[in-house]
């Protein structure tokens, strides 16, 4: 009868292990054989799971890290949506006044590069990221990194696609990436500016997300998969701060660093959620569009930006709903490009 | 002390005593150079009031001027609130509470100055 057999075969959490022979009993006859677990195994006595030894390596986790926290970085490129909240402390030079702008946005993209292993020279090297153009699908080490990411481990490097974050009270907007090239691009695209220690071909901000661990596989090399979560993360931003009291922008990359969150951990997922970036470099000296040339008129004193929640869908005047039209800022582009080979 | 006649807020006579007060105080050099600005109130039926401010600071209400100079314009109620130091020039432009005709880069080295106005100015609101 095995219809009958079947249908009787609806186990349960129920089920004891007297229920269990006694189903196999009927099923085989007397002759069945009872499986050693069916017969002394009640949902009560259940046997706790083998300690197993605990690789020496493990044991070198540093706190607040635990075994749970290590895992490999995604394999492939990928982009993150997410919401965010800024803030910028600016002090202007002529008045010696401070002001305070905050920004909120459901916009912001960033793209990440295939996970890579760094090795000393590589900071020029560039690596796929899924960006649109008029943005260069590359991203490489930002530039005047600090010293602590030069490490031979594995790392994303990154490159912000889209930022586009507006003050409640105000008029003023902090633009980086796609919405910057859009709205100034004679300023974005020129290679003669952007950078101090090296010059950046445009205002396209990169960043890094790296891993802190930096072990060997047994052979004693490092695959990009070797090593991944915990990781470390920081951006150098270039943003245009629109405010009605002018439009600024910075030459010298603003690098803005994950810290530790209420736990003590660095990044354990990408995106790193909930998360926190400040100001490392201050103070940054900040132009004014009309005079992008002229001296600087204000600081960047501190900027935080954080979020506590991945963005599902991004609002209809950011990208990839939209993007800059390339036919309509070609031409700037162009101008901008010729200015810095002049 | 300040002269108690009654006068129309934020009108000429207003404003000549606020420019009285100006020059007897001790901060108008902080105003030395700006040259010519003009004050409006967007919510009430008074007159443009141009303001020369010269190489030392010392204002005189100009009777019309040209309208190419920066403005200020804010409701009463932000004027008031300007005045009584709730907001600073600089936050106020920021915030929209104060609207800027013209180069904020020409007002910037002013713009403490312009809270030492509001300063001078209270008294007689």
């Amino acid at each position: 009868m095995p219809c009958e057999r079947d249908r009787r075969w609806t186990l349960s959490t129920e089920v004891t292990a007297s229920d269990l022979k006694a189903l196999l009993v009927e099923l085989e006859g007397e002759e069945a054989v009872v499986p050693a677990f069916a017969a002394s195994v009640e949902p009560a006595a259940l046997p706790a799971l083998p300690q197993l030894d605990k690789p020496d390596w493990l044991s070198g986790i540093p706190r607040p890290y635990s075994w749970r926290d290590i895992a490999p970085f995604s394999p492939s490129s990928a982009v993150y949506f997410m919401d965010g909240y800024s803030d910028a402390r600016i002090r202007l030079r002529e008045s010696e006044e401070e002001i305070l702008l905050q920004f909120w946005d459901k916009n912001t993209s960033i793209a990440a590069s295939a996970p890579t292993v760094f090795a000393a020279g590589q900071e020029e090297v560039d690596h796929f990221t899924a960006v649109p153009p008029p943005l260069q699908p590359l991203a490489r080490f930002p530039e005047n990194t600090p010293d602590r990411y030069k490490r031979t481990t594995t790392y994303h490097a990154l490159q912000v696609i889209s930022m586009n974050m507006k003050a409640k009270d105000s008029d003023a907007r902090l633009l980086i990436g796609l919405p910057y090239a859009e709205k100034y691009p004679e300023l974005f695209f020129r290679t003669d500016i952007f950078g101090i220690d090296r010059r950046d071909e445009s205002a396209a901000s990169y960043g890094v997300v790296q891993s802190l661990t930096e072990f060997n596989e047994s052979g004693g090399h490092k695959s990009p998969y070797t090593n991944g979560f915990p990781a470390r993360s920081f951006f150098a931003i270039y943003h245009l701060i629109e405010t009605p009291i002018g439009a600024l922008f910075n030459k010298k990359a603003t690098q803005m660093e994950l810290q530790p969150s209420t736990d003590g951990k660095l990044a354990l997922k990408l995106p790193p959620l909930p998360f926190n970036y400040s100001l490392i470099n201050g103070p940054i000296p900040l132009f004014s569009v009309d005079e992008p040339d002229g001296q600087p008129i204000a600081d960047l004193l501190a900027a935080h930006h954080n979020d506590q929640a991945a963005a599902t869908v991004p609002t209809r005047d950011a990208w990839p709903w939209h993007g800059p039209s390339l036919e309509a800022i070609e031409p700037a582009i162009a101008s901008a490009r010729r200015r810095g080979n002049d | 002390m300040t002269d108690s006649s009654p006068v129309d807020l934020f009108g000429p006579d207003w404003w000549d005593k606020v420019l009285a007060a100006w020059n007897a105080s001790g901060c108008r050099h902080s105003l030395g150079g700006f040259g010519l600005s003009s004050f409006r109130v967007s919510d009430m039926d008074v007159e443009r009031i141009w303001v020369y401010w010269d190489a030392e600071g010392n204002a005189s209400r100009e009777s019309a001027g040209a309208t190419d100079v920066p403005t200020f314009s804010a409701s009463r109620r932000d004027w008031l609130d300007f005045i009584d130091g709730r907001f600073t020039a600089t936050a106020g432009v920021l915030r929209r509470r104060l609207h800027l005709e013209g180069s904020f880069r020409q007002v910037l080295p002013y713009t403490k100055a312009f809270n030492n106005l509001a300063r001078v100015a209270r008294p007689f609101v």
